[in-house]
């Protein structure tokens, strides 16, 4: 069967097949260095009639600075004094310690702290986080996390946000500011956002399973099997792949695995 | 006066409030990832149609085992040999880069670890052209500026075409043999793009230098790819694009000099000071700024100031 592609994210959150490959063929960077952009600059926009801004800065992820791995700082606008809250987006390949370590440092200095982890193949980074890896309960392939230390950093709580293959990015997060402002933050539309301006799926063949699709849960890859099926009979039947998301049909992962194979092999 | 600001770029290219700022506050890192990205989104829709694709990769960071990096001499005729070319307000031919023996890029350890590059890749996967922002590390006479230096000549050794777009007034070229902005030389220009292209052999390697002034626009760049295929990018369009869509207009105030002024040439001085004119003039006759750029008057470089000052003292 000839490549399927399209433009549009077919998902309805992150896209399986590339975070797969990005992951297989340690490529993430070239997803880490668009999403951050357009995370600072969606932000940003939000932001500035609240009286904060946002900046990409040197993520705490790298031990040197300069590294042109980015996270974003929200600072109070005009004025730049303090820097209120910190987004990472979390890469396959981090230094620990010294994250953890840096973390730990700007909760202390009462900054909030915010992580976005779209790696299904790393272990979370909060150790307490179920590891999906492991395939333990509860766990989920994907998660935002809020730490707010304020008032204090033990009178402080974290937020986690969870959500599995084919469901929406949180698209209602609150990220607190200074006194009682806070931002309600769609992940979801930058995402989607971001998919589509960079042209991402140039690089997703539907036609074909994910890199390592033994990684996910039974429960990810039935809902990997279905969506592929749903793009691949809305092809087959001459839609318009630009208009996504597609219904699925609730059916088992045989099934669809079964479908899938039978569609790819008729051309 | 309140500050002036506009999501819109009221200069012509490169902002030189903006660029000044980050080169005084340290704070480069804010456009350099925004802008690859940008480069990179547009320019993928331009190579898609024609077979390549683009991605950003990790710089290259070469290391020679056991001792320090030795920075590779480029030796440049410069001489326009390319007539096709659209004529821009400096266009220079660097047509000959000095061969370094082989042995220079031996035993090259290579790490992927440091700002990104767009990398322009052909249908197999093979890389055809990489296209370097220059940051401030990037440039000088500083240990790291030299294995950028030695990066280069690597990825032309390797006959991929590079592009290295330098933003940066406040630093000298990272080609020896083009004039030094920032020690007054009067053929100087704060800004250029310079597109090589090693092929058939670095020994005939080519180059395209695009200088331009402050106030100038950003130049379409002919980027050369595999056998006749050539993509014709506009870098000034991908400028104005990071400019807005990152609302870089909000981190920054018309009303003001840029920092170090003194750091532009006074031609330049004179292109800033027009254009701030301008600028503030449309503000005060309540022009909408959004629909810049404004026409400049042709005053002296004194006049401006004065009419600056005069303008901004009043509230």
């Amino acid at each position: 069967m000839p490549a399927v592609r399209t433009i549009k994210n077919q998902y309805l959150g992150i896209n399986a097949h590339l975070h797969s490959f990005w992951q297989a063929t340690a490529t993430w960077n070239r997803f880490h260095k668009v999403h951050v952009v357009h995370l600072m600059a969606d932000l940003k926009a939000q932001l500035i009639p609240l009286g904060y801004t946002a900046h990409l800065d040197y993520s705490l992820q790298a031990e040197k600075s300069d590294t042109g791995i980015n996270a974003i700082a929200i600072h109070t606008y005009p004025s730049e004094s303090k820097i209120i809250g910190w987004i990472e987006l979390i890469s396959p390949i981090v230094n620990l310690n010294h994250y953890r370590e840096m973390r730990n440092l700007y909760l202390e200095r009462q900054t909030v702290f915010i992580e976005l982890d779209y790696l299904h193949e790393s272990p979370p980074i909060f150790k307490y986080l179920p590891d999906y890896k492991k395939d333990e309960v509860n766990a989920h392939a994907y998660h935002i996390l809020i730490a707010d230390p304020h008032p204090s950093l033990k009178e402080g709580k974290v937020y986690i946000y969870p959500f599995d293959v084919d469901a929406h990015l949180p698209r209602n997060v609150n990220i607190p500011l200074n006194a009682r402002d806070e931002l309600w933050f769609d992940f979801n539309v930058t995402y989607q956002r971001t998919f589509e301006r960079a042209l991402f799926g140039d690089s997703v063949d539907y036609a074909k399973f994910p890199i390592h699709f033994d990684r996910y849960s039974p429960a990810d890859q039935t809902r990997v099997a279905r969506r592929m099926l749903a793009v691949l009979k809305a092809h087959q039947a001459g839609g318009d792949l630009e208009n996504a998301p597609f219904p699925i049909e609730k059916i088992t992962l045989e099934d669809a695995i079964a479908q899938i194979e039978s569609l790819t092999a008729a051309d | 006066m309140a500050v002036i600001q506009s999501i819109k770029n009221q200069y012509l290219g490169i902002n030189a409030h903006l660029h000044s700022l980050w080169q005084a506050e340290g704070k480069w890192n804010r456009f350099h990832g925004f802008h690859a990205a940008e480069i990179m989104a547009a320019l993928k829709a331009r190579l898609i149609p024609l077979g390549y694709t683009v991605q950003i990769e990790e710089s290259l960071q070469i290391r020679r085992f056991g001792e320090p990096i030795r920075s590779p001499k480029s030796d440049i005729l410069i001489r326009d040999r390319d007539p096709q070319r659209p004529a821009f307000t400096a266009t220079a031919v660097v047509e000959h880069i000095q061969a370094v023996a082989l042995e220079e890029i031996l035993n090259l350890e290579v790490e992927f670890d440091h700002p990104s590059a767009v990398v322009v890749f052909d249908l197999s996967g093979e890389a055809v052209a990489w296209i370097e922002i220059l940051s401030p590390t990037n440039k000088g006479t500083t240990k790291d500026a030299e294995t950028y230096r030695t990066k280069r000549q690597f990825l032309l050794e390797k006959k991929l075409v590079f592009v290295e777009l330098d933003y940066l007034h406040e630093t000298q070229p990272t080609f020896n043999r083009l004039p030094d902005y920032t020690h007054g030389d009067p053929r100087g220009y704060p800004y250029r793009i310079v597109v090589v292209d090693p092929r058939p052999e670095f020994t005939q390697a080519r180059a395209w230098v695009y200088e331009f002034s402050a106030d100038t626009a950003i130049p379409s760049v002919t980027i050369p790819l595999n056998a006749d295929d050539k993509v014709v990018f506009d870098f000034g369009a991908a400028y104005q694009t990071t400019f807005e869509r990152a609302l870089y207009g909000y981190d920054m105030n018309y009303a003001e000099f840029p920092l170090n002024f003194d750091r532009y040439s006074p031609a330049d001085q004179t292109r800033i000071a027009r254009r701030i004119l301008a600028v503030l003039k449309a503000h005060q006759a309540g022009g909408d700024l959004e629909n810049a750029p404004f026409p400049i008057e042709d005053i002296s470089l004194d006049e401006a100031l004065k009419e600056i000052t005069l303008l901004t003292a009043s509230p």
